[in-house]
């Protein structure tokens, strides 16, 4: 007997929730009319840390990638756009872009020597890497030195000469990195790249044997992800309009903010490091003391996630009620 | 001279840089982990000694006694609570479990010693030198403290290839279910790996809280020299790891005579150089 | 009759969603060997490893000399004198022969078994006790786990595949110590794909099949055609063909 089935992705309530998103990503495009500066700010903010959780989360949870060097990229992306900007005159916004693919092919050599480091190890072998970037960039006097350089007032009118506008495109510029890099992310996971990180995930050894390319499987998301953690890095610095190599290069800053956000909220989900990022930004802003003992707070919340529910809050929520917003996976569905 | 003592400073400190390794490398050797608080956790044990030392008023050397048990105690707590219930089940979840313990021990450092540097002065021992040839004088207690390293290397070679302890962590290694049928607890032994690694770690926090100025950042910058001697010497060989330690030291100190700047760099970038073209390490194990 | 030594009754077993165990009935009394035999798959195995606490089940489905062992810790059902000789040997590769013989040794039984007397056993480990375990023959890695095993004085030895993959003079070799270790008084649990080779040695056999025993006895009580049908899992109690 013949059994009739069909391959599904999409569910009703996935179908809604991308309605949903739409209508919602509307409303965050004309966030510059209806709020006010200081929270439009904010939304970049966020959106610069959706974008590093999620891409941190694509490594990590998909590729088997930990990486505790994630900063390398974050500054790097700051200082080239700095340097594009003030050595070549080139325009912020395009050199954000142009900071992206040098990102991704800076990454293109140092892949191979990072993976030739076993297992764990590839975790302290990528923040050794973020702190070569640190001690060279802190070498070039041009960009400042140990003591960074501010971005000259003349390339910032450069962008938009009305404020108003001004702000307008920075926060359209890191709405677009968001969106780019979670729908990066989703479409990698479903095309046959997606299917093989599946497998990698399962059993290395097993896809190997199935005919998978890990290495260079690992290698286009490594790349990848550097490009866009380098994007998102030069959309940060744009906003703060001043880099030295500590704040380009803080562990803390760029990778421990952003693992607790991607454990917090599901490592391993597309949803998790969203809804990690509101919480986090929810948190810190209702907590007054911020820097240490949000750290510590922080830490202490993401031990506890390990310990007790492993897949983070979403993964947990999932795990109770089969529900997914953004499904991946394809099913096999039994007509009745 | 100033070429050679430097490198002779680069070896001397070498030994220091292998005693962060060794603990770092035991921990990988015994459960595939890779704490990435142990830079912390040297850094603790500095301002354990500290405390200790201000209570007591012993030497810092002597200090020791106290830290280095309490240290012990406090690692094996931390595996067995903290740690345990995440080996096993895949590389990620103890990787991060180790990171939020450095995230939170380096800022509660910070809370309970605020950022200010300290030191421990260990005496008329720190100025005393022997003078080997014209123009290169060998400190007292780099040297002592090179020695120490190199015993304690050889101690943890003995542990690990002459005693149950040492049977039960490469049983526990090579194959963690079996291990259990030889009425070995997983937990335990993994506990006790870490109280020892706890223990070269707290010699290596009152090593580093002699030699130079700490403050409650200074943990990674030592996770890393410890993981470069690792990786530069050649995974699961002790005597490697001393000779990774020492060829970074040396590197930093050519490093530092070039310009300052590059002291740190130049340790990287052997680094990087050793993975490029030897990616086992200087002195593989044989297997 | 006695209680027996191990005693299993109603052990159901499995790993995650995959059930390969329904319902084993099994004793093994004091001194006596058993042989179990079934196809592969059939949840020979899986068995072993309920008793030694690798894989869980709950408490009294397993119960060694009276005491319900089932789910506790592989450590503490070791140190009750429960032993294995895994498949595929398992040595600890970075162990030389007589670290592998010395770990099996650590907090032992009262008994017979010593590091001379498994030399005097297998006088060939003795030459090469300070090679690597994994650097023997596959028969003379064989005698290291038997060994590894006997240095615990265990009251039960179980040998999952005793002689799989093995050449067959070193199968002769393996089961002419079988008898020494038996007379210690040990009681064991041979797994063998040899069936006829396994009978001979043994006081009882229970064939498993699919997770259930299929059928159990002593070796004389069934003709070779029962234990083959129990074996592959023809029906023969119907009488049918």
């Amino acid at each position: 007997m013949a059994v009739s089935f069909a391959i599904q992705r999409s569910t009703r309530l996935s179908r809604v929730t991308a309605i949903v998103a739409l209508l919602l990503l509307a409303g965050l495009i004309a966030a510059p009319w209806w709020a006010g500066r200081a929270n439009v700010r904010l939304l970049g903010e966020v959106y610069s840390f959706v974008a590093l959780a999620t891409l941190w989360n694509l490594m990590a949870g998909y590729a088997g990638l930990v990486s505790v060097g994630q900063q390398a990229y974050v500054g790097f992306g700051g200082y080239m756009l700095f340097a594009l900007a003030m050595f070549l005159g080139i325009h912020p916004l395009a050199a954000i872009a142009i900071a992206g693919v040098a990102g991704a092919i800076i990454a293109l050599p140092i892949a191979p020597l990072l993976f030739r480091l076993q297992g764990a190890y590839f975790a302290i072998g990528t923040w050794v890497l973020a702190e070569v970037f640190r001690l060279s960039f802190a070498q070039v006097s041009s960009l400042g030195g140990g003591s960074g350089t501010s971005l000259p007032a003349a390339i910032v009118v450069n962008i938009a000469s009305d404020r108003g506008l001004r702000e307008a495109a920075i926060y359209w510029t890191a709405l677009t990195i968001a969106v780019a890099s979670i729908a990066f992310v989703v479409l990698l996971l479903r095309s046959r790249m997606g299917l093989a990180l599946t497998a990698l995930r399962d059993s290395e050894v097993a896809s190997e044997s199935l005919g998978i390319d890990i290495w260079r499987t690992k290698l286009v998301v490594y790349t990848a992800v550097a490009g866009f953690t380098s994007m998102t890095g030069a959309f940060i610095f744009l906003q703060k309009l001043r880099i030295s190599p500590d704040a380009a290069f803080s562990v803390n800053d760029w990778t421990a903010y952003v693992i607790f956000i991607a454990v917090i909220g599901g490592i391993g989900t597309i949803e998790g490091p969203i809804i990690g990022t509101i919480l986090f930004f929810l948190l810190r802003e209702t907590l007054a003391d911020l820097g240490t003992t949000y750290l510590i707070v922080l830490g202490a919340v993401a031990i506890l996630v390990m310990l007790r529910a492993p897949k983070g809050l979403w993964g947990y929520f999932v795990q109770r009620t089969g529900i997914t917003l953004v499904p991946v996976r394809r099913r096999v569905v039994f007509p009745e | 001279m100033e070429w050679v003592n430097a490198i002779v400073q680069g070896i001397l400190i070498g030994g220091l840089y292998a005693l962060f390794a060794a603990g770092l490398s035991l921990i990988f050797g015994v459960m595939r982990l890779v704490n990435i608080a142990h830079g912390d956790m040297i850094v603790a044990a500095a301002y354990v000694a500290l405390v200790v030392v201000q209570a007591t008023g012993l030497h810092p050397l002597a200090s020791a006694v106290i830290v280095v048990p309490l240290m012990a105690a406090l690692g094996y707590a931390m595996q067995r609570l903290l740690l345990n219930p995440t080996i096993g089940k895949d590389l990620l979840s103890p990787l991060l479990v180790t990171f939020g313990i450095s995230v939170i021990l380096q800022n509660g450092l910070l809370v309970a010693f605020t950022a200010d540097s300290h030191r421990l002065a260990a005496g008329s021992i720190e100025t005393a030198s022997i003078q080997v040839a014209p123009g290169l004088a060998l400190g007292v207690l780099p040297l002592v403290m090179f020695a120490a390293s190199v015993l304690i290397i050889f101690g943890l070679e003995l542990i690990f290839y002459r005693t149950s302890l040492g049977r039960a962590f490469r049983a526990t290694s090579d194959d963690p279910e079996i291990a259990q049928l030889m009425k070995l607890d997983r937990n335990h032994v993994f506990g006790m790996a870490m109280a020892l690694s706890a223990a070269i770690v707290a010699i290596a926090g009152i090593f580093l809280a002699i030699r130079t100025n700490f403050d409650p950042s200074a943990g990674p910058a030592r996770l890393i020299f410890g993981f470069e001697a690792v990786i530069i010497g050649g995974l699961g060989n002790l005597w490697g790891t001393l000779a990774g330690g020492i060829a970074l030291g040396v590197a930093q100190a050519i490093g530092a005579q070039i310009s300052p700047g590059w002291q740190i760099l130049a340790g990287h970038l052997v680094f990087f150089l050793v993975l490029a073209v030897r990616p086992r390490g200087l002195f593989p194990r044989m297997d | 009759m006695s209680e027996p030594l191990l005693s299993i009754r109603g052990l159901k077993a499995g790993y995650g969603d995959f059930q390969a165990l329904f319902g084993i009935d099994l004793d093994v009394p004091a001194g006596e060997t058993l042989a179990l035999i079934g196809a592969n798959g059939a949840g020979k195995s899986t068995l072993l490893r309920a008793v030694t606490g690798l894989v869980s089940c709950r408490p009294e489905m397993v119960c060694f000399d009276g005491r319900a062992i089932g789910g506790m810790r592989p450590d503490r059902i070791a140190a009750l004198g429960i032993g294995l000789v895994p498949e595929g040997r398992r040595l600890f590769r970075s162990l030389s022969v007589e670290e592998n013989l010395v770990i099996g040794g650590e907090r032992a039984l009262a008994g017979p078994w010593s590091l001379e007397r498994v030399y005097g056993l297998f006088p060939i480990l003795r030459e090469k006790r300070r090679n690597p375990g994994m650097a023997l023959s596959g028969g003379q890695q064989q005698m290291v786990a038997i060994g590894r095993a006997l240095m615990a004085n265990p009251r039960l030895i179980m040998f999952d595949e005793i002689s799989l993959g093995l050449a067959p003079v070193v199968i002769r070799d393996i089961y002419a110590a079988l008898p020494t270790i038996v007379a210690t008084g040990v009681s064991v649990v041979l797994v063998e794909q040899d069936v006829t080779r396994a009978l001979s040695v043994a006081q009882r056999f229970a064939c498993i099949q699919e997770g259930r025993v299929s059928l159990a006895g002593q070796p004389g009580e069934h003709d070779r055609a029962a234990i083959t049908a129990a074996y592959f899992g023809t029906d023969v109690k119907s009488g049918a063909h």
